[in-house]
């Protein structure tokens, strides 16, 4: 049963070693365990919400104002507290660039 | 390695077969159409520019016209125009005669009489749709091929597994000496200095920067979030946050080769290798765009999405006759219902049964079986037609 388990475990990736996100390839639940590859090496993260397929969850704690990094290189702002395990997203990270209403 | 196609005197090689009607001015799209009907192997290219336009604007839509008319697939070109448009005739049958291929232009100001042009016209094209039709393919080296890499319908899965597919072919058919032009400005917001890291030298990286720097002050201006249109709504739900994520997924399509040059729009690359295209990043102008750089094949890759449902390309004309175009998907959720209307589907990797690397064979298949006519692409079915849309920066008049 415990193999079978696995074999079912849900999963997502992290695009490079400097990341502090990874992007789901399939839809989890709260509390859902993920496994999390890195290149060769994986990993196992419990998330903290519902989260679709795609989209992104914090593999560690992100502060408001810290740099959203992916692919190792940034890719926006975090507008809030985001703990490990939660939906990284247009609520709480916001771009950098092509934002002439700041203006 | 490589393909079949149409051996053109110039050298270069033809993955279709085409003739291509061509209107000078948007204002007599509708002879070009009237000219192809009931001919074969006849297209007719309409567009959207005019005396309504600009300077620059007028200028790029000549040297756009003319390298499109000279892009490989074309045989050869019925050239029509009204003779008193800005966008001088005679230049773009000059600048079509260097391609070395059939050209024959006729003016309302030259011959008087409207049906007298569209007579000459058919004429004309019936004779060339002879010709092209007695061509037979013959052996060609991906060394011959300049291929075109779009994304679009973007979501997080494009640059996890389908840019990276297209990225794998890039890179192959630049090893084996080839042409591989991407563009999309908007979308490279974020990863220009990534790109201008990859640049052959100094030059090549400050026109990569310098092209991100214009595209981002012309959305500041406007006094916007670029947010909702870069990414779009359709990008957000897909899991895309931000511009910068976007665009670090997006120029993976293009692989790892060094940036031989950035090209302005509709212009040829000089040499041959990884190119970028300083241009819009929406289909219709794209297309037309890399067409006229002289991409006989393009590869659009794609997410999931509602964009990836609609059997056209997304924000382009249903039907582009001049090149081909692969639609390749490599989300899995809701494959089912795209069944029929990609090309081909990746979301294998997603999936587990297959690596980047046997897509990407598998892509590369699918590249010569397009490129040698053994197969048509879902696109190349559509049927509507409108006119061509060429990148327009200034005032319409």
């Amino acid at each position: 049963m415990k193999e079978r388990g696995r074999a079912k475990m849900k999963k997502a990736i992290v695009m490079d070693p400097k990341d502090n996100v990874a992007t789901l390839l399939t839809d989890v639940n709260k509390n859902d365990v993920v496994q999390v590859s890195t290149g060769e090496k994986l990993t196992e993260l419990r998330v903290q919400e519902k989260i679709q397929f795609g989209h992104k969850f914090a593999v560690k704690r992100i502060d408001k104002g810290e740099n959203v990094v992916k692919y190792g290189e940034v890719i926006g702002q975090a507008t809030q507290d985001i703990d490990e395990g939660h939906h990284v997203h247009v609520h709480n990270v916001e771009s950098l660039r092509g934002r002439g209403d700041l203006q | 390695m490589g393909f079949q196609g149409y051996r053109r005197s110039n050298g270069s090689i033809g993955i279709r077969n085409i003739v291509a009607i061509v209107a000078c001015t948007g204002c007599i799209n509708e002879i070009p159409r009237i000219i192809s009907q009931g001919i074969p192997g006849t297209i007719p290219l309409g567009h959207n520019l005019s005396c309504s336009h600009l300077g620059s604007d007028l200028e790029r839509s000549m040297w756009t016209l003319a390298n499109l008319a000279g892009n490989p697939n074309v045989y050869g070109v019925v050239l029509v125009g009204m003779g008193c448009e800005q966008m001088r005739p005679e230049k773009i049958y000059e600048d079509i005669i260097q391609f070395e291929k059939p050209v024959e232009l006729f003016t309302l100001r030259d011959i008087g009489d409207w049906n007298e042009v569209v007579e000459k016209g058919k004429n004309a094209a019936q004779r060339m749709a002879r010709q092209a039709a007695a061509l037979r393919r013959e052996g060609a080296e991906f060394g011959e091929m300049t291929l075109g890499i779009k994304c679009g319908g973007s979501d997080t899965t494009s640059g996890v597994v389908s840019n990276p597919v297209a990225g794998f072919v890039a890179d192959r058919i630049i090893r084996e000496g080839g042409t591989v032009i991407f563009t999309e400005t908007p979308e490279i917001l974020g990863a220009e200095h990534v790109l201008a890291k990859r640049a052959v030298n100094k030059e090549v990286a400050a026109r990569v920067l310098e092209a991100a720097e214009t595209m981002e002050r012309r959305v500041k201006e406007m006094g916007v979030d670029l947010r909702g249109s870069e990414p779009t709504p359709a990008n957000i739900q897909g899991g895309l946050t931000t511009i910068e994520e976007k665009s670090l997924g997006a120029i993976i399509k293009a692989g790892n080769a060094p940036l031989q040059g950035v090209l302005s729009y509709g212009q040829r690359p000089s040499a041959k290798g990884l190119y970028f295209m300083d241009g819009p990043a929406r289909t219709g102008e794209l297309l037309v765009g890399v067409a006229a750089a002289g991409c006989q094949l393009t590869i659009f890759s794609m997410g999931g999405g509602l964009p990836s449902l609609l059997p056209m390309l997304p924000a382009a004309p249903a039907r582009f006759p001049v090149m081909p175009v692969i639609k390749m998907s490599g989300n899995p959720d809701g494959h089912e219902k795209r069944r029929d209307i990609i090309d081909i589907y990746v979301g294998t990797v997603v999936e587990g049964e297959e690596t980047i690397q046997q897509a990407g064979e598998r892509l590369l298949s699918e590249v010569i079986d397009v490129a040698s006519g053994r197969k048509q692409t879902q696109f190349e079915g559509g049927t509507y037609e409108e006119p061509l849309l060429i990148q327009i920066d200034g005032p319409s008049l």
